[in-house]
């Protein structure tokens, strides 16, 4: 793949922005709008990552210096109108584009003529034929990353997981939680999972696939993500039950589980509590929380929608230390504010060093 | 000091409790004895009756122990990153001098003037708005004033320079207008750019032109009239997106306002929304005669009617369907908040600025336009200073002022007072002037909880009807 611009972006995005160190620099361009988009530029700095790579606010010159314009989907912040404006203005350069699956399908939906050069971000098409339906065990160990629900920066963990462990000289494999993993060279969750299909014939298949791609693989250990949340926000806002955690932690048992939580007040006993759930619900040990940057804000009437407030890192920061003034039996961290990150992922490889073969 | 109220329907018994923020049905006697204590006439056997309602979780004394408002702790966020609306002041002139104008005078407020923003001002809200509003999909940009549409050229500058400077981001506008300015010109760029249009109507012309008149003295009804037709001609799929905001003064002949804005043809088919005069910062009390709260009440009693089936819609009033809102909002609220928490505020307090940011021509911030410019508590801060975040927690937590009182009233979660009934443009949120207003609001407060019960006992469903009322 040659050099690829990336236009437009938000928060769906915002992970490649935080994290545009771990592809090759020359590889990618960002774009923004026309102005010096200051607010995306604030809100890195919100998050203090202040340093930004490759973030032009040069549309044409980025363009005529690509070779592949990936589109992502954002849908909260551009208007389907403005996306059609967005990929006729780069067909007309005639480079290659890739849209966001979701933005492709909703484009088909209203029967939008696409150019020949535009096609939905390719994913690889997994064939498995399922011969039994056996569940086999994953023999390496398996992390898993499992949120509260959208934007609790699930993705930036698994990034920063990959980044730690390669570090170390362990060899990952890996199934990530946005469609454009594949930018940081490991592949997104198959679309197999997001299809409506039998839960029971997605968790085999699932299994299955992770099986094979470990023989293929030979990898050191595993890093899944979990979509979505674990549980329903609410009774107003159930989002997706936590199917998607019901799933995967049925296909794939995780040795080590990392929840990834909102930056809300938890009371005293919340963690006991989740552990617990974690535990008999999903069969899934938590000993590891990511304070995140997001806090979740209930609407104050019964019918409005749920915000994602974006927090700070001080915010995540006091919380964990807070915390850590009690006895608690977890570990806690903040992977945007690098805050207790490195300390956390050295004490996942000693649990994991501990891990005894079975043959 | 128990939390509880009792209420008695025509039918029925209830007592709302505000530690658990809910109504329970309950028998004659065990209201009368639940009276009886919070009158403080409480007998032996009365002393029984309410132990029996403590044991369910009812009827105890007081939860709350601290006085914060639940958004203090997101305040400096909310301001960071997610304002999505402004309202720009773009003038403090006016071409009309209406009687109850909060700038006429008769308000603590200032007065009209030939102060407007310029245009670098301006641009600095926007940029101003944009850069804090990463976590709002969508900003607004409302144009105030005066009459805004004095400043026709400015509003075109601010959106040529939304649309060139931000184009990925989405915008949308409003302006709140006399609409005696709504030339075809006007209007046509109004209608092109999608503007959400509030044209203040009051009513037929005696009514329009007693209050709203000219400069010179003219009344302004045949003109606005004319300007909607106008409208209506050349721009008929726009046309009944236009909002009618009618001022209902206390001198106002209500019954023919409504009649007026049902059968009116050229107006019938839009939407009305009536208000009332504004009473905060007022020099001089505003009262409602009988006669006016009669007829408010009627026409809230036949939304009611509509609700439960036994009224057609089309036999309501637009300009009071809303008013059968507060008892299905009351109830949501009621259902939402649920039990209260040992932490809280009264009910009221926005968190300013966060859903309508006002700045003045001189780039001053107020939590909304219904503030006055002259305050001192509620000003916000300056473009070129930034928000102090400071103040606004100070703002949220207004009801610290008449902590005692509050943490005790049944009326906690009701309460609905604002920083502004407690502002006398002094350095300080005033106690007694908050206090004054106690009584009032829990009369009408206690009016909703009727309301809520005369929709049950009559089989009404809030679920269900919530969907009716959006569907409607």
């Amino acid at each position: 793949m040659g050099r690829i611009m990336i236009y437009p972006f938000g928060k769906e995005t915002a992970p490649i922005m935080r994290n545009i160190n771990l592809i090759k620099n020359e590889e990618v361009q960002l774009v923004t709008d026309t102005n010096p988009n200051i607010y995306i530029k604030e809100h890195l700095e919100l998050d203090d990552n202040k340093i930004i790579y490759n973030l032009s606010d040069d549309f044409e010159k980025s363009l005529n210096e690509s070779e592949i314009v990936y589109v992502p989907f954002e849908k909260d912040y551009f208007s389907i109108e403005r996306y059609i404006e967005i990929i006729e203005e780069i067909t007309k350069s005639e480079k290659r584009v890739l849209l966001s699956r979701d933005l492709y399908k909703e484009l088909a939906n209203i029967e939008y003529k696409f150019a020949d050069q535009v096609t939905p971000y390719n994913h690889r098409n997994i064939n498995l034929k399922v011969k039994t339906r056996e569940i086999f065990q994953i023999n390496v160990p398996v992390i898993m990353v499992l949120g509260d629900g959208l934007n609790c920066n699930k993705f930036d963990i698994q990034l920063s997981l990959r980044s730690f462990f390669k570090s170390k000289g362990y060899s990952v494999s890996q199934l990530g939680t946005k469609e454009y993993s594949n930018l940081f060279g490991f592949d997104p969750l198959p679309s197999f999972i997001f299809e409506e299909r039998r839960i029971d014939d997605i968790i085999i298949t699932l299994n299955h696939m992770v099986y094979s791609k470990i023989i293929n693989e030979k990898p050191d250990l595993m890093i899944i993500g979990v979509p979505g949340g674990v549980l329903p926000v609410s009774e107003e806002h159930p989002e997706d039950f936590g199917k998607f955690a019901y799933m995967i932690t049925n296909a794939v048992k995780p040795d080590i589980a990392i929840r990834s939580l909102y930056n809300n007040n938890y009371t005293d006993g919340f963690f006991e509590n989740d552990i617990q759930m974690c535990k008999y619900k999903l069969d899934s040990i938590v000993e590891y929380y990511n304070i995140s940057n997001t806090r979740l804000i209930y609407p104050q009437e019964k019918y409005g929608d749920l915000t994602y407030l974006t927090v700070n890192n001080k915010a995540s920061e006091n919380y964990i230390e807070e915390q850590n003034q009690k006895d608690i039996h977890y570990n806690l961290f903040n992977v945007l504010g690098n805050h207790n990150v490195e300390k956390t992922y050295e004490h996942i490889l000693e649990q994991l060093s501990q891990n005894k073969v079975q043959i | 000091m128990y939390m509880y109220k009792t209420i008695k329907s025509p039918y029925k018994y209830y007592v709302y409790d505000g530690n658990m923020n809910s109504i329970l049905e309950i028998e004659k006697s065990q209201f009368e004895s639940l009276s009886r204590i919070e009158e403080g006439k409480g007998q032996n056997e009365d002393e029984i009756i309410l132990q029996s309602f403590q044991k369910s979780g009812f009827c105890n004394e007081s939860n709350i122990k601290e006085i914060k408002h639940p958004d203090t702790d997101n305040v400096e966020y909310y301001l960071e990153s997610m304002l999505s609306r402004i309202y720009l002041q773009i003038t403090q002139n006016c071409n009309l001098r209406c009687n109850y104008c909060v700038y006429s005078g008769n308000y603590q407020n200032r007065t009209h003037s030939n102060k407007i923003m310029d245009f670098e001002m301006a641009k600095k809200a926007i940029d101003y708005l944009v850069k804090h509003s990463y976590d709002s999909f969508e900003c607004t940009v409302g144009f105030y004033g005066g009459e805004p549409l004095l400043e026709f050229e400015l509003i075109k500058k601010v959106i040529s320079y939304i649309k060139s400077n931000y184009p990925d981001k989405k915008f949308s506008y409003t302006i709140t207008t006399n609409g005696t300015l709504l030339s075809s010109e006007i209007a046509n760029y109004l209608v092109e750019n999608n503007f959400s249009l509030v044209i203040s109507l009051d009513g037929h012309k005696e009514c329009q032109d007693t209050n709203r008149r000219f400069i010179n003295g003219k009344g302004t009804f045949d003109v606005i009239m004319k300007n909607l037709e106008n409208i209506k001609r050349q721009h008929p799929d726009y046309f009944p997106k236009i909002l009618i905001n009618s001022v209902l003064s206390p001198d106002a002949d209500i019954k023919s306002i409504k009649d007026f804005f049902s059968t009116n043809d050229l107006i019938r088919d839009i939407r009305v929304m009536s208000t009332a005069v504004s009473s905060a910062y007022s020099n001089e009390e505003i009262y409602y005669p009988d006669e006016y709260r009669a007829v408010e009440r009627f026409e809230t009693f036949k939304c009611m009617l509509w609700l439960i089936g036994k009224l057609n819609f089309d036999k309501t009033s637009d300009l009071f369907t809303r008013w059968s809102g507060p008892a299905t909002e009351k109830y949501r609220m009621m259902k939402k908040v649920g039990k209260v928490s040992e932490i809280n505020h009264p009910g009221g307090p926005c968190v300013p600025g966060k859903h309508r940011l006002f700045v003045d021509v001189e780039g001053n911030m107020f939590p909304c336009e219904r503030i006055s410019e002259k305050s001192k508590i509620m000003n916000m801060g300056n473009l070129n200073t930034g928000i102090n975040i400071k103040k606004v927690k100070e703002i949220i937590n207004v009801g610290s002022c008449t902590k005692e009182e509050c943490m005790k009233c049944w009326c906690f979660i009701f309460c609905g007072q604002c920083a502004a009934h407690a502002d006398k443009l002094e350095d300080r949120p005033s106690p007694e002037m908050r206090l004054s207003r106690c009584d009032q609001l829990k009369d009408s407060v206690i009016e909703n909880f009727l309301d809520i019960c005369f929709l049950r006992e009559n089989g009404y469903n809030f679920e269900e009807g919530v969907l009716r009322w959006e569907e409607s």
